[in-house]
């Protein structure tokens, strides 16, 4: 079953072209991995998937729902952590997740006991009653992935999910992940982290000033850049055309 | 200290300002900080020109060509004065807006710059910035002067508003060190009997310097020095204003020993700023624990009332931010500042008991209004970046609208009880004033609330600056005519019929009409406004700004 469908899209702030026609669908349970540079356009194309930028052209649809024409529905099946989450620094963590619960609906029952389970898991209880302002970019980070989970989304849109965890937060967010993907959950997310898109997903799309450059698996990758046995990084930057790093470190040592 | 430092320090602020609050505009001039003096050297020039046409015109009058001329002496004298109660009211509602969390975490408190070299160039910046007031007055007596013949006078003003809007600007920097240790005292403790005081401590500070430097006390102070000099020595702000008119009385050894007493309290006042900012700021936010209880969440009040989990969910948000952001104690501050430093300039001034209630009335109204407008003109922009969080959930435009309604019209509501109640038990006034004026700051609560809740949707300001304003500068001017014209409409009926009673019979002019027309007019104006902000909600709504 098809969960998500960006087709043609375009997005254009003035004269910066952000996104150029690109088109990516996703079956139910499968991860899919965003690749690309600074600037690449991944940011602007999960901020359209989730109906806060809206495409120039093209279409985005959530399970068969057009997120422009009813964002409100996609929205309450998608699970969204941004790339730099600003999350109300004058709640309590506990008091933001109690918000989002409420935002999504959830019963007084439901989220008493998802918001538990979640501060157990990421190691927050104790701070759960002190302000966001005074809370590390980790425990941001795992507040504002706790948000994305609680109301058991059918699609995930994680940007940079691991940016800050410690290792343990980040295992567990794979395995969650993972876990959701067995039992039917889709996953998209953007990372410059290259070796955690080759463990976990199922595809990736590289993107490259705004446009998708080369899409697959990760064997189909290394086949389209005649580079069979060698890493996704190795792929990456061919296909990216920035693999000559070595002169710009020697001038830069100079 | 290094001046060019200070200097490139205080553009970068004005630059901020410039650039946040002028996004829209294309014309690129316009977002740099040389727009800020091209429009204040218009100003200046507009006003010479103005005043250079009418003072002949008025002089021709006899009678009035006195007064005009006892108005020049007086603005010459005043100016000064003005200017530092004017920098010091512009700093305190919008020069204390940057969010703790952001001002700690700044990259200028990782720079090497000492804290006088930074008070210097945060002063200089707001000088800068609010420059207009003082272009505008120096621009109109100027021509006064000229026609007076006063222009020594006249080059003594500019250089006391000069100095006057250096010492506002310091003041501001002792605030901001003041609140800033207000906070992180209690912050310290924790809890939420802790959060109340300090919200309570921010609202008396800022209390306590508007009305140590309130104009309209000093002005009624200056007017009993003008007939003979008294109490106005003892109060550091009027010495500008006192240097100025020994000069016009011809004591020129006075003059000069106030005008070295206003530099002497100048550079006290850089240099208590100065320690005030070594000594209190506080460059790591605290770790601050709300409660120790468990978790256990509850249907609350407004759940049980019919609203949505989601309205009721933003509600207690925008009410914790509004009890816990040090920058938005300034707000709360509103109408304790309206209603106590009124009632305190009338008292001063003398009056009857009856004129007192009267004029109680009409300022609790003002503050009621005032305050309704402004909580809900700055409830979308308070949203700040954290914005994202409304537009990734499943929240309709109706139920933002709800929202930020019910809450703007609850606390209302809670100021117009507490001001109700005082007026009602201090004054004593008759049944129908009190059914008249509680009717009247009800519908204007509603009415207001509304109006600033179409504004906030249509300008607002999510920019987090050092100062953020929550609603653009031409947001917050459409925002206030239109709440003065509201308020204005649906106060009309009221004021008509206290009028009315002073001249006529009551039976001539019924008090259940009036009270029913008052309130009519408020559920209208409200009906409007909360159609129109479901509208502008749902375009803002329709993609994140950038």
């Amino acid at each position: 079953m098809r969960v998500l469908s960006i087709n043609s899209v375009s997005k254009s702030f003035g004269p910066v072209k952000a996104v150029q026609n690109v088109s990516v669908e996703i079956e139910a349970g499968k991860i899919q991995g965003i690749l690309g540079p600074n600037g690449s356009g991944k940011s602007t194309t999960l901020k359209m998937v989730l109906g806060m930028l809206k495409p120039d052209s093209g279409s985005i649809k959530v399970y068969g729902v057009d997120v422009q024409r009813s964002p409100i529905e996609a929205k309450r099946m998608i699970g969204y952590v941004p790339e730099s989450p600003r999350l109300y620094e004058f709640l309590t963590g506990v008091e933001y997740l109690d918000f989002i619960s409420d935002v999504h609906r959830l019963d007084v029952e439901t989220k008493k006991s998802r918001i538990t389970e979640f501060l157990e898991a990421f190691e927050l209880e104790g701070r759960e009653n002190e302000m966001i302002s005074g809370y590390s970019q980790g425990m941001k980070q795992k507040i504002a992935i706790i948000a994305a989970f609680l109301h058991r989304p059918k699609l995930l849109v994680f940007d940079e999910p691991l940016n800050g965890l410690d290792p343990k937060a980040a295992r567990i967010v794979k395995d969650l992940i993972h876990k959701l993907a067995r039992d039917g959950v889709t996953t998209i997310f953007s990372t410059h982290i290259l070796e955690i898109a080759e463990a976990i997903c199922d595809g990736i799309t590289i993107m490259y000033e705004g446009r998708i450059l080369a899409e697959g698996t990760m064997q189909e990758l290394r086949s389209q850049a005649g580079m069979l046995g060698s890493t996704l990084e190795d792929v990456f930057m061919k296909v990216t055309g920035t693999n000559d790093v070595r002169s710009i470190v020697e001038a830069l040592a100079r | 200290m290094n001046l060019r430092l200070v200097y490139r320090l205080a553009m970068v602020l004005v630059v901020s300002q410039v650039r946040a609050t002028r996004s829209r505009v294309r014309l690129r001039s316009f977002r740099r900080p040389i727009a800020i003096f091209a429009v204040s050297l218009t100003a200046f020039v507009l006003a010479f020109i103005v005043f250079w046409k009418i003072a002949p015109a008025i002089s021709s009058v006899e009678e009035a060509g006195m007064a005009l001329e006892d108005l020049t002496r007086q603005g010459l004298i005043g100016l000064p004065s003005f200017v530092i109660f004017f920098t010091i009211l512009s700093g305190l509602l919008w020069e204390l807006s940057y969010s703790a969390q952001f001002s700690s975490t700044d990259i200028i408190n990782a720079l090497p710059l000492s804290a006088s070299e930074y008070v210097l160039g945060s002063s200089l910046s707001v000088a800068y910035s609010y420059s207009l007031i003082p272009a505008i007055g120096l621009g109109a007596t100027l021509a006064l002067g000229l026609y007076f013949h006063s222009i020594d006078l006249w080059m003594m003003t500019a250089v006391f508003t000069f100095i006057g809007t250096f010492l506002g600007a310091f003041v501001i920097e002792i605030v901001r060190a003041v609140m800033s240790r207000t906070s992180s005292a209690f912050y310290r403790r924790g809890g939420r009997f802790a959060i109340a005081i300090r919200l309570v401590g921010a609202v008396l500070i800022l209390l306590v310097f508007q009305l140590a430097f309130n104009y309209r006390v000093m002005y009624i102070l200056l007017q009993s020095v003008i007939t003979g000099l008294t109490v106005a020595w003892f109060i550091p702000v009027a010495w500008p204003s006192l240097a100025i008119m020994e000069s016009y009385q011809g004591d020129y050894v006075t003059a000069f020993t106030l005008a070295i007493s206003s530099l002497v309290f100048m550079g006290a006042m850089f240099w208590v700023s100065v320690k005030l900012r070594e000594r209190y700021w506080v460059p790591i936010p605290a770790s601050i624990r709300i409660s120790t209880a468990p978790y256990s969440p509850k249907v609350g009040f407004l759940g049980k009332l019919g609203f949505s989990s989601a309205e009721s969910a933003i509600v207690k948000k925008d009410l914790r931010s509004l009890t816990r952001r040090r920058e938005m104690a300034r707000l709360l501050a509103i109408p304790v500042i309206i209603l106590v430093s009124m009632l305190a300039s009338f008292t001063s001034s003398g009056g009857s008991r009856l004129e007192f209630l009267a004029f109680s009335l009409v300022s609790f109204s003002l503050a009621v209004a005032i305050f309704s407008l402004v909580i809900s003109m700055i409830s979308i922009g308070q949203e700040a970046s954290a914005i994202w969080n409304i537009y990734s959930s499943p929240i309709a435009p109706k139920e933002i609208v709800r929202a930020k309604l019910m809450l703007g019209f609850l606390i209302s509501l809670a100021v117009l009880l507490v001001i109700f109640l005082a007026v009602g038990l201090l004054f004593r006034p008759s049944y129908q004033v009190l059914i008249l004026f509680f009717f009247l700051g009800l519908s204007l609560a509603m009415a207001e609330t509304s109006v600033g809740l179409m504004i906030g949707s249509k300008f607002p300001d999510f920019s987090e600056i050092p100062r953020s304003r929550f609603v653009t500068f031409s947001g917050g001017f459409v925002g206030t005519v239109a709440g003065l014209i509201v308020g204005g409409i649906v106060g009309a009926p009221a004021f008509i019929y206290a009028f009315v009673r002073q001249i006529f019979e009551p039976s001539e002019y019924s008090l259940a009409a009036v009270t029913v027309l008052t309130i009519l007019l408020g559920v209208v104006f409200s009906l409007i406004a909360y159609k129109l902000s479901v509208i502008k909600i749902s375009e803002l709504l329709k993609e994140l700004p950038t």
